[in-house]
């Protein structure tokens, strides 16, 4: 019996157990899976973060020094004053740190948001004359994405009629448009869900594969 | 109309005792048959009763039968004492006291002033009480006067009169009485007075000790004993004024000696109790009686009121020790004489001296002293006055002055009221309260909140929901959880699903995306070529794009690349390794595992500006001293970069990251089914440009795998699997659809 098959093996009887929820609902076979797999990934992330963070990035990196020790100072103060944040009387001097890391992840997420998808974004929309050049296809899928645009954007228009200065024909126009809106909204969250339904299914069918190939396996083993 | 046979003034033919003199009349007697009168509402009782029959007064004071008996024997044996009160005004006598003699023409001036000068309106305001008490200026008046006030106190105010009439200067009832008369009927002493009063009059003291001190006294030090007497000589034998009580009439020599000799055995303290004590400033009937007789003594106290005899009788017993009475004190220490002849009783005030007689007489004489000679604070200690004490001491001028001045206020200009503290200091400016302004839709709020609190409790209609049983919900799942087995199932058995390319086909349709992918990889990757592959998925997602990830992966190795494994996830480098370990040719040599990034889309950056600083996973060495880093230090040095990702945040990281800082580093991504809708408008050839193809779940990988021209004998199955477990999951969705509108809504 190989390390192989024992995984399998072992894969495959938690795979049981978590389909046991299908038939029996909450039960303990699922709960005893479910807490196996949520504690081993738990245990496996502390792992790496404090072998390879830890060990592997930051204590070598001041041991080394290398060519300018000081640029670790700040690194290292910052990642003493995160500590502070284990202690609550003591977690205000962990705020510099966070403040650090927020801005900066922020910073960066902003810029990348802006560069790698605002701006390509609305240029991939393009004026109307390249959607003429593009042929019927490309004219009317330009028209579909401004209308389910302009029409997504009215569905949230949840002021008051009255406050917003609409009514009226202006207020029926909106209201129309609000509910195209939501149609495209719709579609969207359908494609979604059709998306992780086709995820999910596939996962089923792997796994349903893999507890034959391990009972086929055993089978086999023992003289079937 | 009965003239007084003492002193002449003429009474009412009901009158029992004379209104100038209170000499009991001849005529009067108590009544039929004789007998005691009540002295509280005035009917007439049996001479041996105790109690009134018509009020239950007590007719008979509570005395000790002993002094009774010592009072009946004792009337012959009565020193003189000071003579009755009288608004005689005797001529001037050589010796007689400067005081004494300005009284004298103060009464003379009191009784030149006409008729017109008389203030009618002052009877008006006095008390029906004391109204009594005046002397009736016309028998007519007097009948109305009887009608409302009882016997005995007319008969007090009869006693009292002549004291009273020099105060309301002239008028016709101020007629100066007449010199009592010396000669007093001697029967009608033992007639008039009860045996009870007898019992109250004052013993008389043996003769051997008129003489002689009290014992209290005798037991005093001389040095205990009042200066004053000593002091005061000849002249100042008496007290006057406020300092003792004086006789207004004049006094025999007999009695003056007595009374020197009775206020000099007086001591200090008594007499300052007595200031304190506001003697009554007349001289009782009483005093009169005893220059007459007993008898008219005892007629005085028949006539006083129960309560007042009782006030007399607690201090009758000093009073027998102390022997021989001085003049003008009462036995109770009050003084009955009237100072310097005016009358203290002013109309519709009660006198203090009567207020007193009411509450026990024991707090006169346990009065302390209120002022004290230097010398007698000798041997005594100051106590220690406590702070909190002194901190209430009135404060001086010059402690005042150093407290601050009050600015403002009711207390402005005043020192010291108040004392500082830091807490007043402390309040700097008071918080200002924002103004609040009631908005009309609060109070439409507010109003219809209030209506719904008055509305009638209305109880919901139950509604009745038909429990489903836990048999219910598992054959439900039951079913549908059979379906899809049977689904999964199905291509084992040899059931397959027709496909585009035709019946047993386990292929889809070539999709663009998954062509440009392709292409991507087949241009940009040769021999040593370094491909940059972020393992972002997780175990759950590790299933589907396992699959994926073979495709591509083993594709660049098939076309010479090195695979350098890098993750933001921390079960990344464990799913990189266990994926580089299903590949074929992926040695040392042509893949390297950098391990964890974090930071999220920091960390991106951070590895794509700086690669060579990794250290390896698991090993934990230097990422230059791998093979598969050669000639690589940063995301510039390599040709592709394949995101294998199973959440949409994890490739939008990658895009946006890698576009903004390497728009020309061409981007392949293997992804889940659930991430492509996301992935879709970052595609190359819709525009966006940052992402030059996908590789969308096992749909995609059949189609990348027919592209290379590869064969996998368990995708076929795993591709007829999902699509009839598609169908089966859309056909129930269908029908728990129809099942909702048709029995649900009937259920609601």
């Amino acid at each position: 019996m190989t390390s192989d098959l024992i995984g399998g093996i072992v894969g495959a009887a938690l795979t049981v157990l978590i389909l046991s929820y299908v038939l029996f609902g909450d039960n303990p076979l699922y709960r005893l899976a479910l807490y196996t797999l949520i504690g081993a990934s738990v245990g496996y992330v502390v792992a790496i973060v404090v072998g390879t963070v830890v060990f592997r990035v930051a204590l070598p990196s001041l041991q080394q020094g290398g060519a300018r020790p000081y640029s670790l100072l700040v690194p290292v103060v910052l990642g003493i004053l995160l500590l502070f944040k284990g202690f609550p009387r003591w977690s205000a001097l962990g705020n510099i740190s966070t403040g650090f890391l927020v801005g900066v992840g922020a910073a960066v997420a902003m810029g990348g948001a802006l560069l790698g998808t605002i701006i390509p974004q609305v240029g991939a929309t393009g004026p109307i004359s390249e959607w003429a050049r593009g042929g019927a296809s490309a004219l009317g899928n330009g028209l579909i994405v401004l209308l389910g645009t302009v029409c997504a954007l009215l569905a949230f228009t949840f002021t008051l009629r009255r406050r917003s200065g609409l009514s009226g024909m202006g207020a029926s126009i909106v209201g129309f448009l609000g509910q195209i809106g939501r149609l495209f909204l719709l579609s969207a969250f359908g494609a979604v869900f059709a998306g992780t339904l086709i995820a999910a299914l596939t996962v089923l069918v792997r796994r349903v594969y893999a507890v034959v190939d391990v009972v086929l396996e055993v089978w086999r083993l023992f003289g079937g | 109309m009965i003239s007084c046979p003492k002193c002449g003034v003429s009474n009412p033919e009901e009158s029992r005792f004379c209104r100038a003199c209170g000499a009991p009349l001849p005529g009067a007697s108590d009544g039929e048959g004789g007998g005691r009168r009540c002295p509280m509402c005035g009917a007439m009782n049996p001479p041996d009763s105790v109690v009134c029959e018509r009020c239950q007064a007590r007719l008979v004071p509570l005395i000790a039968e002993e002094s009774a008996t010592e009072a009946e024997e004792a009337p012959e044996a009565a020193p003189p004492q000071a003579a009755p009160f009288s608004a005689e005004i005797s001529p001037p006598a050589e010796g007689e006291p400067d005081w004494l003699a300005e009284l004298r023409a103060t009464m003379e001036e009191a009784e030149e002033p006409g008729p017109e000068e008389t203030p009618p309106v002052e009877e008006v305001e006095v008390p029906e009480w004391l109204t009594g008490s005046a002397p009736p200026a016309a028998p007519a008046e007097t009948a109305e006067g009887e009608e409302e006030v009882p016997e005995w106190l007319q008969e007090v105010a009869l006693y009292s009169a002549p004291a009273e009439e020099p105060s309301p200067p002239g008028g016709e009832g101020a007629a100066a009485p007449e010199p009592p008369s010396e000669a007093a009927p001697p029967g009608r002493e033992e007639t008039e007075v009860p045996d009870w009063l007898r019992e109250v009059l004052p013993t008389e003291s043996p003769p051997g000790e008129e003489e002689g001190p009290p014992e209290w006294l005798e037991a005093a030090t001389p040095s205990e004993a009042p200066e004053w007497p000593a002091e005061g000589g000849e002249e100042t034998a008496l007290p006057r004024g406020d300092e003792g009580a004086v006789p207004f009439t004049e006094v025999p020599p007999e009695a003056a000696e007595t009374a020197e000799s009775a206020a000099s055995e007086i001591p200090a303290w008594l007499r300052e109790v007595e200031e304190a004590a506001a003697p009554p400033p007349l001289l009782l009937e009483e005093e009169a009686r005893e220059e007459e007789g007993p008898p008219a003594a005892e007629e005085s106290v028949e006539s006083m009121p129960t309560w007042l005899l009782e006030e007399a009788a607690p201090a009758e017993a000093p009073a027998e020790e102390a022997g021989p009475e001085a003049p003008g004190v009462s036995k109770g220490g009050h003084v009955f004489t009237s100072e310097e002849g005016v009358p203290s009783l002013e109309p519709g005030e009660v006198p203090d001296w009567l207020k007193e007689l009411a509450p026990p007489a024991e707090e006169t004489p346990a009065a302390p002293p209120l002022e004290m000679e230097p010398e007698h604070f000798e041997g005594l200690v100051p106590a220690e006055i406590p702070d909190w004490l002194q901190a209430l001491r009135p404060r001086e001028e010059g402690e005042a002055a150093e407290e601050p001045v009050e600015t403002e206020g009711l207390l402005e200009g005043l020192r010291g009221t108040l004392p500082p503290s830091p807490l007043i200091g402390a309040v700097e400016k008071a918080v200002a309260v924002p103004s609040v302004t009631t908005k009309p839709a609060s109070v439409a709020r507010a109003e219809l909140f209030q209506e719904l609190l008055t509305r009638p409790v209305i109880s919901p209609r139950r509604v009745e929901k038909k429990p489903r049983g836990p048999m219910g919900l598992a054959i439900q799942r039951l079913v549908v959880g059979l379906l899809v087995l049977v689904a999964i199932l199905a291509p084992m058995g040899g059931v397959w699903l027709p496909m585009e390319e035709g019946p047993g086909s386990a292929v889809p349709a070539v999709r663009a995306d998954v062509q440009v992918a392709y292409d991507t990889i087949e241009t940009r990757v040769d021999r040593g070529t370094p491909v940059l592959v972020a393992v972002e998925y997780g175990p759950g997602e590790a299933e589907e794009v396992d699959l994926v990830a073979r495709a591509l992966l083993q594709h660049v190795l098939d076309r010479g690349g090195r695979l350098i494994f890098v993750s933001t996830r921390p079960e990344g480098p464990a799913l990189a390794d266990r994926l580089a370990s299903s590949l074929d040719g992926a040695d040392e040599a042509r893949t390297v595992n950098l391990g964890y990034q974090p930071g999220g889309a920091s960390g991106v950056q951070g590895l794509l500006a700086d690669l060579a600083r990794r250290p390896i996973y698991p090993t934990g060495g230097p990422a230059t001293e791998a093979a598969a880093m050669e000639g690589v230090t940063s995301a510039e040095d390599v040709g592709l970069i394949v995101v294998l990702g199973g959440q949409t945040e994890d490739l939008l990281a990658w895009i946006e990251q890698t576009s903004a800082r390497y728009p020309d580093l061409p981007l392949v991504a293997g992804i889940s089914a659930r991430v492509e809708v996301s992935a879709q408008p970052y595609l190359e050839r819709a525009g966006a440009g940052a992402l030059r193809g996908m590789v969308v779940g096992l749909p995609g990988t059949a189609v990348y795998y027919d592209l290379r021209g590869v064969e996998d004998v368990h995708l076929p199955y795993y591709l007829q699997a999902m699509a009839m477990s598609q169908w089966v999951v859309a056909a129930l969705m269908v029908v728990g659809m129809v099942v909702f509108l048709v029995v649900g809504g009937k259920g609601r």
